[in-house]
C-alpha cells in the first residue's frame, strides 16, 4: 500500500499526524516564542479568551496559552524519552529471555511478569517519592522502569518464533555470530513493531508523567498540565465557575487532543510498517 | 438413472481489486444414486470452492455468479430460503474437511457436539449418540473413551475419523470429502478409504471425492473429472481416465504421479506452475503449459467433446467426432 | 498439586515485592529514618523518644543493621502489624488499609465487569466489520480512552455532571444522611456515587479489552470449526455460543494487565472523587511522606492483585479443557 493511500482510505490519520506535529511544534519552539513566564497580573484575573489571552488567564492572571505551550515542551521531551527508553529496556529484555536460552528466559519472564502485574503507577510513585525526581532523565528513566513489560513480552515471543524460521537456522548453521544473527536477522524482523510500540509507549508516558505532576509528587513545576489541572479542580476552584472554567478546559484539551493525534498516527504508521497489513490490502 | 445431485454451468467469481477471478468457470456435472465421483486437479483449480458451493457457503469474498444446484432432482438450491437450505445440510448432504483435525469445537466433548448437531436437526439425543456409538465402532474406535474426549485428546487420524463419523450421523445420501485423507500416513490413509468403501456399499451412498492425488482414490470412484483453472477438461470413467488419459492436462496429471512401485524416473511432471487465474485471457487455459499447443488454443476455447473411448475432453487436439486431430 | 504449587509461586512473590518495598524505602537517597527522627526530635522528643515512635510506626529499630531491621519488620507483618501511621499518629496501618481496602475493591470489580461487558461487545462489533470505517473508530475511540490519563476522564465527568448538570455527587462513597452497614439507604446511596467513577474506570480500561476481543473473535470466525458448525447445519444460536466462547477465553491472558491497569486508575479516580479507597490512601500518604501508610498500601494492592490473578489461573484452567491441570 501506497503512502498515499495509508492517508486517503483513512482521513482521520491526516488529523491525528497534523494533531501530533502542532505539538511537536509547540515543544520545539515553545520556549522560543514565550522565553519568559507568564507574568501573574491581578487586574486580570480569569479573563475571558481574547487577542491578548487567547485562551484567557488564570487565577493570578497569567497567560493561560503562554502556560499550555511550554507544558508542552515538557511533556513531549519526557514522553519522548520515556518512551525511547522503554523501548530499549523492553527490546533488551525481551530480545535476552528469547535468545540467551531457558534459564535466562524463565529468570527473566518471572521479572516481567512481577513488572506486568503490579498496578505500574503505584511502583512509580514509590519510586517517585524515595528516589525524588531531581530532573528530566530521571523522570523519564521512572517513567520507562513501570512500563516496558508488556513489549518484552511480546518481542520475546517473536524471538522464539523466528528463531524457529528456516532463514536463521540457516545462518546459524552457516557459523555466523549469535550476535551477528541478532542485528542483521532477528531486529529488522521485529523493527515493525518496535516502531508500533514506540508510539504506545509515548502515550503510556505522557499519561505517567501528567499523572505524577497532577498528584503533586514531582517538586513543584510550573506549567506543567497536569499542575493545571490539580490547580483547577483544587486549589484556585476554577472548576465551579463559568468564568474561569478556560484554565481547567485548557489543559484537558491539550492532554487528550496530542494523546488522540499520536493514537491516530500509531494507526498510521502501523499500517505502513505492518507487511502482513500491508499484504492484506 | 436415479440422479440425487445435478450442477450446471457453475461459475463462481472472486473479485480482487480492479478484476475478477473466475475460480470455478462454467462447471457442470451430476451424481447417481450409490455412485463415487472425484474431482481431482492440482490447488487453485476451483475444486475445493465447488464443495463449499454446494452447501452454498463459499469462502469470502467469492460469489455465485450463475448456475444451478439441484438436489435430488428438486428445485436450485441456491435460491432456496436459508431454512430450506439448512434441511439439505448434513441431514441430506455432510462433508468431511479438509484439515478435519481443526473442525471440532476445542471446548466441548466430542459428545456434546454430537448432541448439538442432533438438537440442530430435531433429532433425539439419545438416539444420536447410540448411532455415533455404533459408527465410531465401524471406525475401529472406542466410542466410550471418544465420545467423551475433547477434540485435543484425540490424535490426527483419530480426529478424521470422527469427522467421517459425524458426516454419517444422520444417513445422509451425498457425502462431499475434501481431501479426506492428505492429512493420514500412508495406513490410516488405506484403512479410511476402506472404511467408507464399505459404507458406501452397505449404505448406497454418493461419494463426491476432491483430491489433488487421483492414484489414492482410485480404487474408491467411479468417475473422475479433472479440473484446471477452473473448468473440467476431461471427465470419464476411472480405469479409462487413469489408463488412458486424453487431455494433455491429464496426461500431465497422472504421469506426476509416483508409482508405488516402479523407477522414479518415469515420472514426468509437469511443466510450469498452475496457471494465475488472473492472467487468463480468451483461449486454452492451458495452452502456455501445455507441450502440445497450437496457434488456435491461444484464441479460441475448447468445447468439450465425448471422445470414442466413452471419456470426454475440452482440447483442439480432438475433432468434433472425437478423434484426435493429430498423431 | 499444581494450584498448591501456584498458590506458593504468589506467595513467595508477595513476598518477595514486600521485602523489596523495605529494602528500597531504606536504601534510597533521603534516608526516610534519618528524615523522621529528625523531624521527631525537632518537635522536642528525646532520641530515645523519637527512636521509641518510630519502631512503633515503621516496625524497626532505627540505627541497627539493616538485616537486623528487616527481621524485626519481617516478625512484625508475620503478626500482621504493619506498623502505624505518622499523619495519623496514633492509628495502625492495618486500620486504615481495612477501611479503605473494600471501597476499592467493589469499585475495581465493577469497572472491570463493566469494562470486559463493553470491550466483548464493541470487540464482536468491530471483528464483524473489519472491513468498514465503523471498526476503526471503535479501535481509535478505544485506544484514546485508553491513553487519556483517568483523572482528566475524571474531571472532565465531573465537571460535566456535578458542575453544569448536578446529575451526580461530586465525591465521596455515599451520602452524609446513611450508615454504611448493610441497609438499602445506603446501597442506594453508593451505587449512585459509584456511577461516575464506575464509568471512568470502564472508559479507561474497555479500549485494551476491545482490540483483545476483536483480534481473538477475527481469529476464532476464520477458525475451521466455526465453518464445519454452519456446513453441519447449526442454529445461528448455537454457531454464536461456539463463536462467544472460543473468543472469549483468550481475554483471559490480558486479565492480570486489565486488573493492574484498574488499581493504577484508582490512585486518580479516587483522588479526583474523593473517594475513601486505598488509591486515594496510597496517593495521601505518598504527598505527606507517610512512609508505613505508603508501604502498606503496596504491599496489600500487589498482594490483591496476585490472588486475583490466581483465581483467573484457576478459572481459566476449569473453562479451558486444553489447559492441563
Amino acid at each position: 500500500m501506497t503512502l498515499y493511500k495509508v492517508f486517503t482510505r483513512r482521513p482521520s490519520r491526516i488529523a491525528g499526524v497534523i494533531l501530533l506535529l502542532f505539538f511537536v511544534v509547540l515543544a520545539v519552539f515553545g520556549n522560543v516564542m514565550y522565553p519568559l513566564q507568564p507574568q501573574p497580573n491581578a487586574s486580570a484575573i480569569y479573563a475571558p479568551p481574547s487577542w491578548a489571552h487567547i485562551l484567557g488567564t488564570d487565577y493570578a492572571g497569567r497567560d493561560i496559552w503562554i502556560q499550555i505551550v511550554q507544558g508542552a515542551a515538557g511533556v513531549m521531551s519526557v514522553g519522548a524519552l520515556a518512551a525511547v527508553f522503554t523501548i530499549i529496556i523492553g527490546t533488551l529484555i525481551g530480545l535476552a529471555a528469547g535468545y540467551l536460552g531457558p534459564v535466562v528466559d524463565a529468570i527473566l519472564m518471572r521479572v516481567t511478569d512481577i513488572f506486568l502485574t503490579i498496578p505500574s503507577f503505584a511502583l512509580l510513585l514509590i519510586l517517585a517519592v524515595t528516589i525524588g525526581l531531581s530532573n528530566t532523565i530521571v523522570l523519564a528513566i521512572l517513567l520507562s522502569f513501570a512500563s516496558w513489560g508488556g513489549l518484552a513480552r511480546a518481542i520475546r515471543a517473536m524471538v522464539l518464533s523466528l528463531r524457529e524460521r528456516s532463514f536463521i537456522e540457516v545462518s546459524r548453521g552457516l557459523g555466523i555470530g549469535r550476535w551477528h544473527i541478532l542485528f542483521h536477522d532477528v531486529l529488522p524482523n521485529l523493527a515493525p513493531y518496535i516502531v508500533t510500540n514506540l508510539m504506545l509507549s509515548l502515550t503510556a508516558a505522557i499519561y505517567g508523567e501528567v499523572g505524577l505532576f497532577f498528584l503533586g509528587v514531582v517538586p513543584f513545576k510550573a506549567n506543567n498540565w497536569g499542575v493545571m489541572l490539580n490547580f483547577a479542580q483544587g486549589a484556585s476552584g476554577a472548576m465551579y465557575s463559568t468564568q474561569s472554567i478556560m484554565y481547567l478546559i485548557s489543559p484537558i484539551l491539550a492532554i487528550v487532543l496530542l494523546q488522540t493525534g499520536i493514537v491516530l498516527t500509531a494507526d498510521a504508521v502501523n499500517e505502513i510498517v505492518d507487511p502482513r497489513l500491508r499484504a492484506g490490502h | 438413472m436415479n440422479e440425487v445431485l445435478s450442477v450446471r454451468g457453475l461459475t463462481i467469481v472472486f473479485p480482487m481489486g480492479h478484476r475478477t477471478i473466475r475460480a470455478v468457470d462454467n462447471v457442470s456435472f451430476s451424481i447417481a444414486k450409490g455412485e463415487s465421483i472425484a474431482l481431482v486437479g492440482e490447488s487453485g483449480s476451483g475444486k475445493s470452492t465447488i464443495a463449499f458451493a454446494l452447501f452454498n457457503n463459499v469462502p469470502q469474498p467469492g460469489i455465485i455468479e450463475s448456475g444451478e444446484i439441484r438436489y435430488f432432482q428438486g428445485g436450485n438450491f441456491l435460491e432456496m430460503g436459508q431454512a430450506s437450505q439448512r434441511q439439505v445440510f448434513w441431514e441430506k448432504v455432510s462433508m468431511v474437511f479438509q484439515a478435519a483435525q481443526n473442525t471440532l469445537n476445542p471446548l466441548l466433548r466430542i459428545r456434546r457436539q454430537v448432541e448439538d448437531i442432533a438438537q440442530a436437526h430435531h433429532v433425539n439425543k439419545k438416539v444420536a449418540i447410540d448411532k455415533a456409538r455404533e459408527l465410531l465402532s465401524t471406525m475401529y474406535l472406542d466410542p466410550t473413551r471418544v465420545l467423551d474426549a475433547y477434540p485435543h485428546e484425540l490424535s490426527g487420524g483419530m480426529k478424521q475419523r470422527v469427522s467421517i463419523a459425524l458426516a454419517l450421523l444422520l444417513d445422509p445420501e451425498i457425502i462431499v470429502l475434501d481431501e479426506p485423507t492428505t492429512a493420514l500416513d500412508v495406513i490410516s490413509q488405506a484403512s479410511v478409504l476402506k472404511i467408507l468403501n464399505e459404507i458406501r456399499r452397505q449404505r448406497n451412498i454418493s461419494l463426491i471425492f476432491i483430491t489433488h492425488d487421483i492414484s489414492v482414490i482410485s480404487q474408491v470412484v467411479d468417475r473422475v473429472l479433472v479440473m484446471y483453472a477452473g473448468s473440467v477438461v476431461e471427465s470419464g470413467l476411472v480405469q479409462k481416465i487413469v489408463r488412458d488419459p486424453s487431455h494433455p492436462y491429464a496426461k500431465g496429471l497422472i504421469g506426476s504421479i509416483p508409482p508405488l512401485v516402479g523407477d522414479l524416473s518415469d515420472v514426468h511432471g509437469l511443466r510450469g506452475n498452475p496457471v494465475n487465474l488472473l492472467s487468463l485471457s480468451g483461449g486454452c487455459p492451458f495452452a502456455d503449459r501445455c507441450p502440445d499447443v497450437m496457434t488456435r488454443c491461444r484464441t479460441d476455447r475448447p468445447l468439450m467433446r465425448q471422445l470414442s473411448t466413452g471419456n470426454a475432453v475440452a482440447c483442439h487436439l480432438y475433432d468434433a467426432e472425437g478423434e484426435e486431430v493429430r498423431t | 498439586m499444581k494450584y498448591v504449587y501456584r498458590s506458593i509461586v504468589a506467595l513467595v512473590m508477595i513476598f518477595v515485592i514486600s521485602s523489596l518495598t523495605f529494602f528500597l524505602v531504606r536504601l534510597m537517597p533521603g534516608d526516610p529514618i534519618i528524615f523522621l527522627e529528625t523531624q521527631l526530635e525537632q518537635k522536642g522528643m528525646t532520641a530515645q523518644q523519637a527512636a521509641d515512635q518510630i519502631q512503633v510506626m515503621l516496625n524497626i529499630i532505627p540505627h541497627q543493621p539493616l538485616l537486623e531491621q528487616y527481621r524485626e519488620w519481617l516478625v512484625q507483618l508475620l503478626h500482621g502489624n504493619l506498623g502505624q501511621s505518622i499523619q495519623q499518629t496514633g492509628v495502625s496501618v492495618r486500620k486504615l488499609i481495612f477501611n479503605a481496602l473494600p471501597w476499592t475493591l467493589i469499585t475495581v470489580a465493577i469497572g472491570l465487569l463493566g469494562s470486559y461487558v463493553i470491550g466483548i461487545v464493541l470487540g464482536v462489533v468491530s471483528a464483524y466489520l473489519r472491513r468498514s470505517w465503523v471498526s476503526s473508530l471503535i479501535d481509535n475511540v478505544g485506544s484514546v480512552a485508553h491513553a487519556v490519563p483517568a483523572f482528566v476522564t475524571g474531571i472532565a465527568l465531573l465537571y460535566l455532571f456535578t458542575v453544569v448538570w448536578h446529575v451526580f455527587p461530586s465525591g465521596g462513597a455515599y451520602g452524609i444522611t446513611v450508615t454504611p452497614g448493610f441497609n438499602l439507604p445506603f446501597i442506594l446511596s453508593f451505587l449512585y456515587h459509584m456511577i461516575l467513577p464506575g464509568f471512568t474506570y470502564v472508559l479507561t480500561t474497555f479500549g485494551s479489552v476491545t482490540l483483545s476481543m476483536k483480534s481473538s473473535t477475527i481469529t476464532t470466525l476464520n477458525e475451521d470449526f466455526m465453518m464445519a458448525a454452519r456446513i453441519r447445519g447449526l442454529p445461528k444460536s448455537k454457531l454464536m455460543q461456539y463463536l462467544g466462547s472460543n473468543s472469549i477465553l483468550p481475554l483471559f491472558t490480558g486479565f492480570m494487565i486489565s486488573l493492574g491497569v484498574l488499581f493504577s486508575g484508582s490512585i486518580f479516580i479516587e483522588q479526583t472523587f474523593q473517594f475513601p479507597g486505598i488509591g486515594n490512601l496510597l496517593a495521601t500518604a505518598v504527598n505527606s511522606r507517610d512512609y508505613p501508610v505508603m508501604e502498606g498500601c503496596f504491599m496489600l494492592t500487589i498482594a490483591t492483585v496476585i490472588v486475583a490473578n490466581l483465581l483467573a489461573d484457576v478459572l481459566y484452567a476449569k473453562l479451558d479443557p486444553r489447559i492441563n491441570v
